[in-house]
């Protein structure tokens, strides 16, 4: 029959001593066991939660710079065929000109504008009609989540248009060349 | 019978934990180093997209061989593509290039990377004063220790 040990005597008796040794751990044992646990767990938990915001910065990012890429080639695609840049234009002493809008004329003669609200972080596009009618802003913007933009005039011709984008560490240049001008 | 693990156990038991932990790890650096390389590939393809467009502009004859390793884009003061960059003023004054101090956090950027621009130029004539310059836009940078880069060409007329 098994004997189970209650007391101090009883339990340091031979029998309940040998029982100590083969089963079980001492308090010290678990003591060091749950430290060494903890330390390992604490260093890769660490880890693994640095990689994760290392992850989502980095994502945060790529989406930055897809925006920004987007949002040119939305404007490139019509400031290429326009016919006239209106605003920003070429300083009187010939240097470059900067605007965080831009105002040009299109082939049908209406008035188009993209311009940044630092507010909202957004570029939005205005179409001013020729003739008749109201402006009417884009109900979606151009492209979201930008400190900061530059519509610059280039040449002295006006024909060459610099656009500098930047937002949540991403980067855009670019630059479009008028066609039609 | 005695209890626990013997040393053949642990170590079998590690190498088991090693072999699964170390994809999982890898998986994470390259999957954010993929991302890295996309962004600043992306812009490396605007950067050469710029230079294109500016070609438009520069008279025929001024287009010029750049050698590699190119021009740095970071620090140039004056360069015929990328500085000065802006200028909010209305005049000559308030022209902003890409330095430490006019746009720190671009210049950062560039300067991480190492971004530079070099142009390959050829002529082609057609006999008749009619010439073409096949332009090679080189965008180089250094990522990882490694050098990269990107072209693309340009034909321009010179009429």
């Amino acid at each position: 029959m098994e004997r189970i040990c209650f007391t101090r005597r009883m339990y340091t008796s031979p029998q309940c001593k040998k029982k100590r040794k083969t089963y079980g751990f001492t308090l010290v044992e678990l003591i060091v066991g749950l430290c060494i646990f903890s330390l390992i767990g604490g260093i890769v938990g660490h880890w693994f939660f640095m990689q994760r915001s290392y992850q989502q910065k980095i994502l945060e990012k790529s989406d930055a710079q897809q925006r920004i890429r987007r949002s040119c080639w939305k404007m490139i695609q019509e400031l290429r065929t326009a016919r006239t840049i209106l605003s920003p234009r070429v300083n009187p002493d010939n240097s470059i000109h900067s605007d965080d809008k831009i105002f040009f004329k299109n082939f049908s003669g209406d008035i188009v504008c993209f311009y940044f609200v630092p507010k909202e972080n957004l570029i939005r596009r205005c179409l001013i009609p020729n003739g008749p009618g109201s402006p009417v802003v884009d109900k979606n913007p151009i492209g979201e989540g930008f400190s900061q933009v530059a519509f610059t005039a280039q040449d002295i011709g006006n024909r060459l248009v610099g656009i500098y984008l930047e937002g949540n560490g991403a980067f855009g240049l670019e630059s479009v060349y008028l066609m039609n001008e | 019978m005695k209890k626990g693990l013997s040393l053949t156990e642990i170590l079998i038991a590690m190498s088991i934990a090693i072999t699964i932990l170390v994809p999982v790890v890898s998986m994470f650096s390259t999957a954010g180093r993929t991302v890295q390389k996309s962004i600043v590939f992306s812009f490396s393809t605007g950067l050469a997209r710029r230079i294109s467009q500016h070609l438009m502009v520069v008279p025929f004859d001024e287009i010029q061989e750049i050698p590699l390793p190119g021009v740095s884009l970071c620090n140039s003061i004056e360069d015929p593509f990328f500085n000065p960059l802006i200028n909010f003023s209305t005049s000559k004054t308030g022209q902003e290039s890409i330095t430490q101090t006019d746009l720190p956090d671009f210049f950062k950027f560039l300067a991480l990377y190492d971004f530079r621009y070099a142009l390959s130029v050829s002529n082609v004539s057609f006999g008749d004063g009619d010439e073409i310059k096949s332009v090679a836009i080189i965008i180089t940078w250094r990522e990882n220790g490694k050098d990269m880069l990107y072209q693309t060409h340009v034909y321009i007329p010179s009429m």
